[in-house]
């Protein structure tokens, strides 16, 4: 096994957002590490500064609201904390990729689809528009849509969210990217649909050898397409691993929690469990541990200072102060830690 | 998009039609002899009575509205009393001098709304924002004769760079005819321009806060280019729209202005035929100037669905 750098290093991540109630911290001191050709799911509940970590990655977060702040991320062997307006421009739709959760709005009603997918092109390269137009119609070819060549002149209306969604793909592997940042991509589509597009998007994965960071609340999504989980909580990292690690010995109450919510179609059917409560308000963060309040396993020591990050194997740590002792819990047979 | 315009002109027919039914009812309901006024206080009874057998006064309802459709489609408006000239031949040469005002009026609008509402929203909540938005408050809160007025005292009467008023024909001295129609266009304009840079600023900002813009961005799109190709074309969209209400406002609302200036145009000239009872002409005036705004909302349409392509399927 060859040892090469991570194509992006994540140190210390932190995201505030000011408004007329004052500063919130939407993400706090997140870091992780891609490697070349991985996927990393990126998974906790919605607001728990999943995708404000990945927009703060490349700069497209409101300027005006937004503070990002880390001590290094490094992405293909530069500091993107230290890199120009101009150059994170250039990596934009060059080699960093991104999809969005929503199709439905995420292109331009009034553009052609071709000019839509042959902007990239015509932005990272020096290339003519009918060379641009060639490779547009290749895409499309490639994210399985069907007459390519007509739909290059059609606008976003005249397809369906499916059909947006790839076309969305072929946007972002236009310039083949080293890294794809997709934000629920599927999300927003319906089941069968999901399906095929995670399919078209490990096919190409395969393919290019790529990284991805697949943004999820689903941990079904995660068991099908990931190599190494961040799993985050209230702008914290609860827990990271590799995906074998985290699915067999879960260090965290809340990424047990997380999967106790997933139906499962084997074994027996069971009935299926909840956390209960909510995420924490920004406003309000609770001292100590964030996912406390909502824990059932929580002691008084978790009431007071940030928990630390647990190793529990290699590149597996957690910030549960218990994490160990869940681990091994977690061998024993279910029902055992009630 | 051919087959929507004809559609759109098809639909026209219907409502001149309607214009002009009303027009002609005008004659009717409104009270006061226009014989009477034309004949002045003077006239002995018998003048009257022969007076409105050439006007057609004394025919029967039926009969009137025969002559009058009859005529319209020969595009025989009739003779203005007050003029003793044909009422189609005024229009013809009054109508430029108003077009060339609205006109002049509205690239102000857009030129200076557009720009400013802009502006505003690429500077939301810096100091520029808010003074380009007092702006636009004034813009629409002062009524547009006060501010002529104003204008008048303050460039002709104090500075002397521009004259009071008057109208040089465009074709003969170009620089005259823009030394002569700024102050009324400008006047005309104010106020639609106080409309469209708020709407624009408005309009700017929501469309900023698109999920296609960040897709724009994330294509490493510069920011010019997510103004003006991404943004722009979506912010048109309802300027557009409003346009067409912009140029019949300005096209209507220079009675006052025309007055104020003294510009002989066809605000001026209904305005005199209002006060004069000048009927023929108030019907020509009023089927013209309808006839206008018509051509110009199907211009506005048929520029809309060529902006939003989600109109054009239809």
């Amino acid at each position: 096994m060859t040892r090469t750098d991570p194509i992006l290093s994540i140190e210390g991540l932190s995201t505030s957002f000011t408004g007329d109630e004052g500063t919130v911290v939407a993400v706090d001191d997140v870091s992780f590490d891609v490697n070349e050709g991985e996927i990393v799911g990126l998974i906790g509940e919605s607001g728990s500064g999943k995708s404000v970590t990945a927009l703060g990655i490349i700069g497209l977060l409101p300027k005006d609201t937004a503070r990002v702040t880390a001590k290094r991320i490094m992405f293909d062997g530069r500091d993107l904390t230290q890199a120009s307006d101009r150059e994170l421009r250039r990596l934009r739709g060059g080699s960093i990729g991104m999809v969005f959760q929503e199709p439905m709005s995420s292109l331009n009603p009034v553009l052609k689809i071709g000019d839509q997918l042959m902007e990239p092109i015509r932005i990272h390269e020096r290339i003519s528009r009918r060379a641009a137009f060639d490779r547009g119609v290749e895409l499309l070819a490639k994210v399985g849509i069907p007459s390519p060549a007509q739909r290059m002149n059609d606008y976003p209306h005249q397809l369906s969210g499916g059909m947006r969604q790839r076309v969305m793909i072929a946007i972002a592997l236009s310039c083949s990217p080293k890294l794809l940042l997709a934000d629920e991509p599927t999300t927003a589509l319906d089941v069968t649909i999901q399906a095929q597009l995670l399919d078209l998007l490990l096919e190409i994965q395969a393919e290019t050898r790529m990284a991805i960071v697949l943004i999820t609340h689903s941990m079904g999504v995660i068991a099908e397409c990931a190599d190494k989980v961040v799993v985050m909580y209230s702008g914290r990292i609860a827990e990271q691993g590799p995906v074998t690690e985290i699915f067999d010995r879960p260090g965290h109450p809340y990424t047990r929690g997380l999967m106790q919510c997933t139906p499962e179609l084997t074994g027996n059917p069971r009935r299926l469990t909840t956390i209960p409560g909510s995420l924490p308000s920004l406003s309000a963060l609770p001292p100590g541990c964030r996912f406390a309040p909502r824990c059932d396993l929580a002691l008084d020591a978790c009431r007071t200072g940030r928990p630390p990050m647990i190793g529990l194997g290699e590149k597996h740590a957690s910030a549960c102060i218990r994490a160990t002792e869940l681990v091994t819990r977690s061998m024993l047979p279910e029902g055992a830690e009630a | 998009m051919f087959a929507y315009t004809l559609r759109r002109l098809a639909q026209a027919v219907p409502i001149l039609l309607l214009v002009s039914l009303i027009s002609f009812g005008i004659m009717q309901l409104v009270p006061g002899d226009p014989a009477a006024v034309l004949a002045g206080p003077n006239a002995t009874p018998d003048d009257l009575i022969r007076l409105r057998e050439t006007l057609g006064l004394d025919k029967s309802f039926l009969t009137q509205i025969m002559i009058f459709y009859t005529n319209l489609f020969k595009g025989d408006l009739g003779y203005s009393i007050i003029l003793g000239e044909p009422v189609l031949k005024v229009v013809i040469e009054r109508s430029p001098i108003s077009i060339s005002l609205a006109i002049y009026s509205l690239v102000l609008t857009i030129v200076l709304g557009l720009s400013i509402g802009v502006v505003a929203a690429m500077k939301h909540n810096r100091w520029v924002d808010q003074i380009a938005m007092s702006f636009a408050l004034i813009g629409v809160s002062v009524p547009n004769f006060w501010l002529g007025l104003v204008m008048i005292v303050l460039f002709s009467v104090h500075l002397g760079w521009l004259p009071t008023g008057g109208y040089v024909p465009f074709f003969e001295d170009p620089a005259g005819w823009f030394l002569a129609a700024t102050m009324p266009a400008l006047s005309l304009a104010m106020m639609q321009i106080g409309l469209l840079a708020r709407l624009t600023r408005s309009t700017m900002l929501e469309v900023l806060g698109q999920d296609y813009i960040r897709t724009a961005r994330a294509k490493g799109a510069s920011e010019a280019r997510v103004i003006f190709k991404h943004a722009m074309n979506n912010v048109l969209i309802p300027v557009v729209t409003v346009l067409g209400m912009i140029l019949s406002v300005l096209l209507s609302g220079s009675v006052i202005v025309e007055t104020i200036f003294a510009v002989p145009g066809i605000g001026a000239l209904l305005g005199n035929a209002i006060l004069g009872r000048d009927y023929p002409m108030i019907q020509g005036g009023l089927i013209f100037v309808a006839a206008v705004l018509l051509i110009l909302n199907i211009v506005v349409d048929v520029l809309y669905a060529w902006l939003d392509p989600r109109v054009r399927v239809q």
